[in-house]
């Protein structure tokens, strides 16, 4: 018996040493690019076939499909060159899909997402640098949406939509009952008071999604940080520099949030997902439903069959100033290149392809707002509202910060945030969290964990 | 039972023990290919700094990963609600089992057509099934009680949870009991109904002891499907600390959070706990095992 | 044989036993149905979803739809491009694997149970560590071997890793089985002169068979309805699983919630057929017979 335990340790021994030797990771020699066009020449076309590898968390039908058609467009001007997408849900498996892809040396040519929020891939070099590329500079884009493909001031990703949040209303709800569109936070209450006065549920909410407290969060917390001129208030919760507490707009935010929505909650608030909450909405269960423009394709699909639904959008007001509420702009779908892979060029000359001459089919097949405001004859009125909105300036965007919070981190805050909403919702202290002090205590030791292990 | 003692070394023997390797060797071969080299080749990993898993920087830090570890709050806190959920998962999936078992071992059709129906929900995967069970709690259990589903509830997502694990996995140990219900021969029944033995005395002298190589099994395989659950957390309660097990503190810090030498590291605890667990416990359950 | 009996009126002896059996034996109906009421309810659940058409969200969620339609699974056989092909890889990697796990487990589980030695206990402890040792422990390096070797996104490749995955859940289920099944009989055939070869194919392994038919029905579940294995190591939409395939509805956001469940149901369905057609063997008692002596 100890002999073999001897052996087995040995053993385990000599396998550790080799695992050792063996580094997982790729060398870090690129390979060469093999022959593929200049990137905005019009190169000749060579015959050899071409696979473009696109990695990306657009599970959904109705995105993929215009992504995908779009490259079949590629291929009918370069029959050379197909495609091969690989999809997985983003809050589970993308990441890590993508990661253990590339810590293989199994490059995808195109991979989705901003860049903040991947930067280990840009600090591995696994990101092309796209500082001062043409066609982006062609786009016009406002220095905020560049922000949100930036990393440490240069450009590592093509923008190609951007979302932003806010109210859908149930208009018949509204006319039935007098209601309009309010200005201020007290009408907005007084509407929510007036559908409880009438048995209706004012919000359809999805808090076992921690996005949603988030983007309820936002046109505060984001405005104000942003008025104030905390540009780098995440870095600054990053590096440990700043704790939560020293900047009030996480209260000021929390603290509207609670009268606004969390005080109105149903009994399946915290159980819903987007799904759920979206059918709520749709079957005139609730009189409002607070989501993204990522959910506009998902809402319009819930209604093929349905003419009667009449519905509409407002940005939520968070003041009583009565002045047009801010509208907060995020990049949406995003694409890196992986300057290592094999097609890096020809997946540029996709990209460029799709930013210059297929924006409108874009926009109409996946129903987002692109970012550079082009649009069809078949545009809905609410893209071009969100459109218009972009338009007038009047908005506060994440590409202004100097960072994002990497994904550990907003994955942290989203916890604290959750368990606040947990709180609001049920009554029940959640993991300690009764208060918005101690939602903002639980926060920052969130954060203080993560703070630690990166510095193990 | 007559051991067969390596110690003299026979032809006879040196055949026998060759003629095992035979036996056992494709098994060997696999698993080793499998799992055990890709176990080793992860172990040094945990005495890194490690960060994301595309990084070829990783610097020895010896016990740093271990020590942080195990004074950690949220770490701790994932044990925690993983043997609670365990222990929970692991009693009920066998009560509920076993007292099936009971009910319906012998062959008629209405007992046919029950355990066919008991075996369901395995037949669904973990996410699928788990998902179904989000709705079953809010259209369903909500509409009726006027209460918030469990999974919407941080203080009762393990309760949930264990719930939807005992439902998909019943059948499971429902057969094992009843294949081994149907080893007992019935002579020993009837011997007892003879001499007056009532039901429940047939039931824990009889009955019981016969089928403990059941209970090692059911008891061994719930109590480490339990603490491996990754699939059922990851689809119904990937926002809530509660809700966060051991599994999930794994791959979020190797894949989601990049702290891939610290994963690895807690993984390497988490199997620990789990080997000397149930060798405890199977040890144990061996000890009451009797040979028919 | 004789409880059965029991419940059907006799001498007078035993009427004293009578009513209490048969009480009994309606309590044991009426505590089985409703327990099958509970089990079976997501699958209403499911089923309900998956006949409603996608213009009618309605209020109560639970009812049965006014209008079923069949539209949900057209629409996930036709539109998810996935489907054919999952249903396709799903046969042609779940096949194999639980074939050669029943060869390779009803051997070696033959022999650990039978030989109790340090050595052989010990290698036991060894072969079933993989039900203790989480898979995120290895996947990376697992996924890592896979690719250099060139089995990333093919059969052979799931093949391998996922028999090897399963083989400690089946080696516990069917040693314990075995320890169940008496030596007289392969003492006897040892007696008449067979090997143990012959001994193992000719005596044992049909001894085995409720055991292999219900590793076979097991096994089949657990590879078909495997997640996380498959996530790691079929990459190209080619050799997706249908459990990759269903991915698309259970993300954060679809509108496919109807299609979801259709595909749910569609997905279980050949695992429910399998189940049915090898229930009878899989509890049928073959063994107590052999058993007595």
């Amino acid at each position: 018996m100890k002999r073999l335990l001897a052996l087995l340790l040995t053993g385990i021994m000599v396998l550790s040493l080799a695992a050792c030797a063996s580094s997982p990771a790729p060398s870090s020699s690129a390979p060469a690019a093999s022959a593929a066009p200049g990137s905005s020449s019009e190169a000749e076309l060579p015959a050899d076939p071409v696979t473009v590898h696109v990695f990306h968390y657009m599970v959904e039908g109705e995105k993929a499909a215009a992504m995908e058609a779009i490259q079949d467009k590629f291929t009918e001007l370069y029959p050379n060159v197909s495609f091969e997408n690989t999809a997985y849900s983003q809050g589970t498996d993308y990441f890590a899909q993508l990661e253990t892809a590339i810590a293989s040396g199994d490059m995808p040519e195109i991979m989705m997402g901003n860049p903040g929020m991947y930067s280990d891939l840009i600090d591995e070099g696994f990101v092309m640098d796209l500082t001062g590329n043409e066609v982006i500079q062609g786009l016009g884009l406002t220095g905020a949406d560049m922000g949100d493909v930036s990393y440490k001031g240069n450009w590592y990703a093509y923008p190609v939509d951007f979302k932003t949040w806010g109210v859908f209303y149930n208009k018949t709800i509204f006319a039935d009952l007098g209601l309009n569109v309010p200005k201020t936070q007290t009408e907005l209450l007084d509407i929510c008071k007036q559908l409880k006065a009438n048995n209706i549920d004012p919000w359809a909410q999805w808090y076992s999604d921690g996005a949603s407290v988030d983007i309820e969060m936002r046109p505060i917390l984001w405005t104000k940080a942003l008025q104030n001129g905390d540009h780098d208030m995440f870095e600054k919760l990053m590096s440990g520099e700043k704790q939560v507490t020293d900047y009030p707009y996480f209260r000021e935010a929390l603290e509207s949030w609670q009268l606004r929505i969390g005080d109105w909650a149903r009994n399946d608030a915290t159980s819903n997902d987007q799904t759920a909450a979206n059918e709520l909405f749709v079957s005139g269960q609730t009189a409002m439903l607070y989501q993204g423009t990522w959910s506009y394709g998902s809402i319009e699909d819930l209604l093929k069959d349905n003419t009667e639904f009449d519905y509409g959008f407002f940005l939520c007001p968070t003041d009583d100033t009565g002045a047009d509420p801010v509208m907060n702009v995020q990049v949406d779908q995003a694409f890196m290149i992986n300057p290592r892979s094999e097609q890096a060029e020809w997946a540029q000359t996709f990209m460029e392809y799709w930013l210059t001459d297929c924006m409108g089919m874009w926009s109409d097949g996946s129903s987002q707002p692109c970012i550079t405001g082009a649009t069809t004859e078949n545009t809905p009125d609410f893209l071009k509202t969100i459109l218009d909105i972009k338009a007038t300036g009047n908005v506060s965007g994440y590409g202004e910060f100097t960072l994002p919070f990497s994904s550990a981190y907003t994955s942290a805050y989203r916890k604290a945030l959750t368990a606040f909403a947990s709180y609001c919702c049920i009554g029940t202290p959640a993991d300690g969290v009764d208060s918005v002090d101690s939602c903002l205590a639980y926060m920052q030791e969130l954060f203080d964990e993560e703070y630690a292990q990166a510095n193990l | 039972m007559p051991q067969l003692k390596a110690r003299t070394i026979s032809k006879q023997s040196i055949r026998i023990h060759a003629g095992n390797m035979l036996f056992l060797l494709p098994t060997i071969l696999l698993f080793t290919v499998v799992v055990l080299i890709p176990f080793f080749q992860g172990i040094p990993y945990s005495f890194t700094n490690w960060k994301s898993i595309i990084s070829t920087n990783r610097a020895f830090n010896g016990l740093n990963n271990y020590r942080y570890l195990l004074t950690n709050k949220f770490f701790l806190q994932s044990i925690g609600t993983t043997f609670k959920f365990t222990f929970l998962y692991c009693l009920s999936g066998n009560l509920v089992g076993l007292g099936l078992a009971l009910l319906i071992h012998r062959s008629s059709w209405f007992n046919n057509i029950a355990r066919t129906v008991f075996f369901l929900p395995f037949t669904v995967s973990v996410t699928a099934g788990a998902i179904v069970w989000s709705y079953v709690y809010t259209d369903v259990y909500s509409k009726l009680t006027g209460l918030v589903s469990p999974l919407g509830m941080p203080g009762q997502v393990v309760y949930g949870m264990v719930v939807i694990a005992a439902w998909r996995d019943l059948g499971y140990t429902m057969l094992i009991y009843i294949a081994a219900l149907q080893t007992i021969s019935k002579d020993y029944y009837e011997a007892a109904t003879v001499d007056g033995a009532s039901v429940l005395r047939q039931f824990t002298h009889i009955t019981l002891p016969l089928i403990v190589p059941a209970f090692t099994t059911n008891i061994t395989l719930l109590l480490a499907w339990g603490l491996r659950t990754f699939d059922l957390p990851m689809a119904v309660a990937r926002n809530v600390q509660e809700g966060q097990f051991t599994a999930v503190y794994i791959y979020d810090s190797i894949f989601s959070n990049a702290k891939a030498g610290l994963g690895q590291a807690s993984a390497i605890i988490l199997t620990v706990i789990l080997i000397v667990l149930t060798q405890f416990v199977t040890r144990f359950l061996r000890g009451l095992e009797v040979e028919s | 044989m004789k409880t059965q009996t029991m419940a059907v009126p006799g001498p007078a002896g035993q009427l004293r036993i009578k009513p209490r059996r048969t009480l009994g034996k309606g309590l044991r109906i009426v505590l089985t149905l409703a327990v099958m009421l509970i089990v079976v309810l997501p699958f209403y659940v499911a089923i309900v979803y998956s006949f409603r058409s996608p213009g009618t969200v309605t209020a109560n969620r639970l009812a049965w739809p006014d209008q079923p339609t069949l539209q949900n699974y057209i629409d996930v056989i036709f539109q998810n491009k996935g489907f054919l092909t999952g249903y396709k890889n799903s046969i042609i990697n779940t096949v194999p694997t639980v074939i050669l796990l029943m060869f390779i487990t009803s051997m070696s589980a033959w022999v650990l149970a039978r030989f109790q030695t340090k050595f052989y206990v010990f290698l036991y402890s060894v072969l079933t560590i993989g039900l203790l040792v989480p898979f995120q422990c290895f996947q990376l390096p697992l996924y890592l071997n896979w690719y250099n070797l060139g089995l990333v996104s093919t059969n052979v490749g799931f093949i391998i890793a996922r028999a090897g995955l399963q083989i400690s859940i089946s080696l516990v289920a069917v040693t314990g089985f075995i320890k169940t099944v008496p030596r007289e009989l392969e003492e006897a055939a040892s007696i008449d002169g067979c090997n143990r070869f012959q001994i193992f194919w000719k005596v044992v392994f049909p001894l085995m068979t409720p055991i292999n038919i219900t590793q076979v029905v097991l096994n089949t579940l657990f590879i078909w309805n495997d997640y996380t294995t498959s996530i790691i190591l079929l990459r190209d939409k080619a050799s997706h699983t249908l459990t990759l395939a269903q991915i698309i509805y259970f993300n954060e956001n679809t509108a496919m919630l109807n299609q979801a469940f259709a595909f749910f149901v569609l997905s279980m369905l050949p695992i429910l057929i399998l189940y049915l057609g090898l229930q009878k063997y899989i509890v049928s008692g073959i063994t107590a017979g052999a058993v007595k002596g």
